[in-house]
């Protein structure tokens, strides 16, 4: 890297470089800098930056993996049958279906959670633990868990339906055209709803006790202050929550390649499992890598709104 | 293992080549690869193999073992070394490492799977490898199996069949036909009628046709025949569309006799993999390798039957697993190897631990199972009397595979058949329109 | 927010109890799935008996190790996860320290561009990425699997965050005593940051233990694959095995659950913390 060579002039006075040493300690500490983001620069470069240029670039191609034919330049060839593709189009609506139902419902849910052990009752760190705990369990592991909870003639979760019901409740869950995403959708807010509840557990150890007191001596009912102190004070919290959960919910893949690889009727596919499939699975790479386009423009717009939101807070 | 001189100038020429295709995307110099159809000239140039066999079956597994320990032990040109991959995901193992270039010296892959490496060039052809005795002996079906581009690619130690497993005494319970040939197969009516029958006996799903084994090549393996049977096609006889053929009336009539039955709940889910041997289904739809513990359970009231025939005279799934050669890998190498399993006595043991029906006629005949009047039989008859069909053994089966497999599932789902099939059509056509129908290796 | 009385303290701990039995069912039922024999495993499964062990034995677990390659399947996530975190704390927090507290030429640049990379997830840019480690031929490695993952843009900032946030006392009083930047670094910064190596290396740990998708590219076979991809490939090999599946299972849940019991106030802090920054 010929950056060590740069006069130290600009450097010292970059950010917090104020320290006024002789030439050779600033030069050193030029040197070290640059040494110590070497090895970061490169993977960054080689594993990230690089392969999402390839991806773009690749997207206008029609390059396979492994086809003894030419690689041509297709232009938006990729881009027209992905969104042609009734199969895409489908995941595509999963995927938007699912953060619908998911994202205020899990959100609600961490919330509702974080308040109740936020309270100052004895045992609650083990509520806490508990309500954490399938966080532990990744997910490749609770998806197979439920896969057998799930089983309609020989699954717990029918037998309770059919026990508190007298028989009359049943459901055929990852094997109904209805209930199949319904099915995915329960099982990852009971693996992830910890992670959120632990987030937003944070930002309300964060709000001042006075706030509340003040709001007592002020005669405020329980759901006042809750409205008036709680929620505002997490705005934060709540929106990096949100919008995380959403994230995630686009990148849903694990629960749908363990449980139903987008089975029944293509009612549980979703995009990364779409783009395995056309990516890998049918050796087009180059459609894969439109797939993979199109979920990080998904992605970026979703982290842009979040930021926007955030920093409002912020002024 | 393969020689690789250049894998570390690879390595550092990654990312610049990688950048160069791009560049380059349009200029179309990359040159179609021909196979190195080098084959076998008689010379052993390489000491070491590496073998790949799909893990499914327990029994087959320990075979190979047994075969590669011998083989290592009865000569000292060549050391051969095995690799199990779980065949639950051996085809995407397998193409990914032929994406790499990793693919081992011997392969055993599934059926007509084996043609899609051999157009990309990852294979070498091993007619010139096969001795005339040998030739001679093997079924017709394996060779037929093992064809494409009129070259040899692959060769087997058994193949398969299908069969209808009945309970001989629950079926004359409810005065059932008991059809021993292929040519008495029960009509699809005649069919439908039996399952009413026997719900009505008291067995609420009669019917088991391996639900647990889940959506994979056995969909393609047994429910392609149904579509033969039929009279319609999968596949034009020259491979250039499914349209017409895959979607025709005929199919959709058949795999529509075929939804009825899960609409109906005739089909048993079998997740605990014995509804057959438990008894709860008296009829089970599945391949010669449940015949062994079939007959166990029950002797003889277990009845060994043809498919239904949808309109065509029935027909059965044929192919199985078959070794191919790496096409850097020195074929004399690697098929001495092959040929060591393709023995007789080899091939005996193989077919004993999985059940099918061994390769060689004379080896297939000779056995007490498959032989004239053998409880078995009728899987040796099927194939050796044109009963049978090979799956396409064309470069463009693996699509035709996961799409076919895609469609049935969504028939089972309740999907509208002629849709399912339509847009099964649709993909499997675009695919070979993307391949330029697949310009057969020169 | 105290319950005042002593009714509604009873009520909310009834509350907590019944969540927690929402929480916790399924790991019973498997725990108990995985002692007892696969039959049973069925047959009581929508029973209440699917939360007792009928018949306890380890044969579950003598199956997962030798139908399911277990102890294969967990070294080689072990090599890996190691590697990751272990590699991926040094890499990660020395460009984090250089950012914050060693700038040169085209730093602010270079934060300003690990802050951008952070919103591209791996997923998309797995595909290429698959092309190009298959035409160097790095496909079904370890290595595979471990360099996409060291450098990983959310740590570099969150080390960053950390050492900008520490006093620059400490570390000048060392500069004067003649220590040069790695002394200095290996000496005082680094010590003072390990809460956010805890909190990296537990996130790290929890996201590369969990990985799926990338082994479902790269991987041929059970020799470099990781537990991920190998219990998604257990549930599906004939014949299906419910009760190994289940010790399968649990037995990939132990590391990180001991890690959790052993670790919970760092698990809930850096969890926590992951939520802190934006």
């Amino acid at each position: 890297m010929s950056t060590t060579d740069a006069s130290p002039g600009p450097v010292a006075t970059a950010e917090h470089g104020s320290d006024g040493r002789p030439g050779s300690s600033s030069r050193r500490r030029n040197l070290a800098g640059v040494a110590f983001t070497l090895p970061g620069v490169v993977l960054l470069l080689l594993f990230l930056a690089g392969p999402f240029l390839m991806a773009l670039g690749l997207s206008f191609t029609s390059e396979r993996l492994a086809s003894p034919l030419p690689t041509r330049f297709v232009g938006l060839d990729n881009y027209v049958a992905t969104f042609t593709s009734a199969s895409f189009r489908k995941a595509l609506g999963n995927n938007i279906w699912f953060t619908a139902i998911v994202v205020p419902v899990q959100t609600a849910m961490a919330l509702g959670l974080a308040i109740l052990v936020n309270q100052r009752l004895r045992g609650v760190k083990v509520y806490r633990a508990i309500y954490f705990s399938p966080v532990v369990v990744v997910m490749t592991v609770a998806a197979t868990v439920w896969l057998l909870l799930y089983s309609p003639d020989r699954g717990l979760l029918n037998g309770i339906l059919s026990f508190i019901s007298f028989g009359t409740l049943q459901s055929d869950w990852l094997q109904s055209e209805t209930m199949a995403l319904p099915s995915i959708m329960i099982m990852s807010i009971w693996q992830g709803v910890g992670f959120q509840m632990i987030i937003i557990l944070a930002g309300l150890q964060e709000i001042s006790g006075d706030l509340y007191e003040a709001a007592a001596i002020d005669g405020a009912t329980p759901w006042q202050r809750f409205s008036f102190i709680t929620i505002p004070q997490l705005r934060n919290p709540l929106i990096f929550v949100g919008t995380v959960t959403m994230i995630l919910s686009f990148r849903l893949f694990d629960q749908v390649w363990v449980m139903t690889r987008g089975a029944p009727l293509g009612n549980t596919n979703v995009m990364m499992l779409e783009m395995v499939n056309v990516g890998f699975e049918q050796q087009q790479i180059a459609r894969g890598s439109a797939i993979a386009v199109i979920f990080f423009l998904i992605v970026l717009t979703l982290t842009l709104i979040q930021r926007r939101f955030l920093k409002e807070e912020v002024n | 293992m393969k020689a690789g001189p250049s894998r570390r100038h690879r390595t550092a020429l990654a990312a610049i080549a990688a950048v160069a295709m791009i560049v380059a995307a349009c200029g179309d110099d990359d040159e179609v690869a021909a196979p190195d159809a080098a084959g076998c000239d008689g010379e052993i140039t390489q000491s070491e193999i590496e073998i790949w066999w799909h893990e499914g079956a327990e029994s087959e597994v320990l075979a190979v073992q047994d075969f590669v320990e011998e083989f290592n032990a009865s000569q000292d040109q060549v050391t051969a070394t095995l690799t199990l991959v779980p065949e639950a995901d051996y085809a995407s193992s397998l193409r990914g490492a032929a994406a790499s270039g990793d693919l081992p010296d011997v392969i055993d892959t599934d059926a007509s799977f084996a043609f899609n490496y051999a157009w990309a060039g990852d294979l070498q052809p091993i007619d010139t490898c096969i001795s005339d005795e040998l030739m001679d002996d093997l079924l017709p079906s394996i060779i037929e199996q093992g064809t494409y581009a009129d070259r040899i690619w692959a060769v087997g130690m058994f193949d398969s069949g299908l069969g209808m497993y009945g309970v001989r005494s629950v079926l004359e319970e409810v005065d059932a036909r008991i059809p021993e040939e292929p040519e008495d197969a029960w009509t699809i009516d005649e069919f439908d009628q039996l399952l009413a029958d026997l719900r009505e006996a008291g067995y609420e799903r009669p019917l088991d046709v391996k639900k647990n084994y889940g959506q994979g090549e056995y969909y393609a393996y047994l429910y392609q025949p149904f579509v033969w049977s039929s009279g319609a096609n999968v596949i034009a006889d020259d491979f250039s569309t499914t349209d017409g053929h895959l979607n025709s009336p005929e199919a959709v009539e058949a795999l529509t006799r075929f939804q009825n039955w899960h609409a109906e709940g005739f089909v048993d889910e079998n997740e605990d993999d014995a509804a057959f041997v438990e008894g709860r289904s008296p009829l089970s739809m599945v391949g010669h390798w449940e015949f062994n513990r079939y007959r166990e359970t029950y002797g003889d009231d277990l009845v060994l039957m043809p498919l239904p025939d949808f309109g065509e005279g029935t027909v059965s799934g044929q192919g199985s697993w078959q070794w191919a050669i790496n096409a850097e890998s020195d074929a004399d190498a690697a098929w001495s190897f092959i040929e060591f399993t393709l023995q007789p006595e080899q091939m005996e043991r193989m077919a004993e631990a999985s059940g099918a029906l061994p390769a060689r006629s004379s080896v297939a005949e000779g056995t007490e199972k498959f032989g004239p009047g053998g409880p078995a039989e009728l899987f040796r008859t099927q194939l050796e009397e044109g009963y049978t069909q090979p799956r396409a053994p064309h470069p463009a089966y693996p699509t035709i595979s996961s799409t076919f497999n895609q469609a049935i599932q969504e028939i089972i789902d309740g999907q509208d058949v002629q849709t399912a099939l339509d847009n099964a059509v649709e993909t499997i056509d675009s695919d070979i329109e993307a391949n330029q129908g697949y310009p057969p290796p020169q | 927010m105290r319950p005042r009385t002593r009714a509604r303290r009873v009520a909310m701990y009834v509350l907590l109890t019944a969540l927690a039995i929402l929480f916790i069912f399924p790991m019973v039922f498997m725990v108990a799935g995985a002692f007892k024999p696969d039959a049973l495993v069925l047959a009581e499964g929508n029973t209440i008996r699917a939360f007792w062990p009928t018949d306890a034995s380890f044969d579950n677990f003598v199956g997962a190790f030798r139908r399911g390659r277990f102890g294969q399947l967990f070294i080689n996530s072990a090599i890996i996860s190691t590697a990751v975190v272990g590699l991926g704390l040094v890499v990660n927090s020395l460009m984090g320290y250089a950012l914050a507290r060693l700038p040169f030429r085209g730093s602010k640049l270079l934060l300003l561009a690990v802050i951008s990379l952070m919103i591209i997830p791996l997923e998309a840019v797995a595909i290429p990425l698959l092309w190009m480690m298959s035409l160097v031929g790095l496909r079904n490695t370890y290595t595979v699997q471990i360099l996409p993952f060291i450098a990983n843009p959310l740590f570099i900032y969150l080390f960053y965050t950390f050492f900008l946030g520490i006093p620059r006392d400490l570390e000048e009083a060392a500069r004067v005593d003649g220590a040069g930047p790695v002394t200095t670094f290996l000496r005082v910064s680094a010590p003072l940051a390990k809460p956010a190596y805890a909190t990296v290396g537990i996130l790290s740990f929890l996201f590369i233990w969990g990985q799926l998708l990338w082994p479902v590219l790269v991987t041929s076979g059970p020799d470099v694959r990781p537990l991920p991809l190998g219990i998604s490939v257990f549930v599906t090999q004939p014949p299906i095995s419910w009760g190994q599946i289940m010790a399968f299972a649990f037995m990939m849940t132990i590391p990180l659950l001991v890690l959790f019991i052993v670790f919970q106030r760092w698990f809930v802090q850096s969890v926590a913390s992951s939520g802190v920054k934006g």
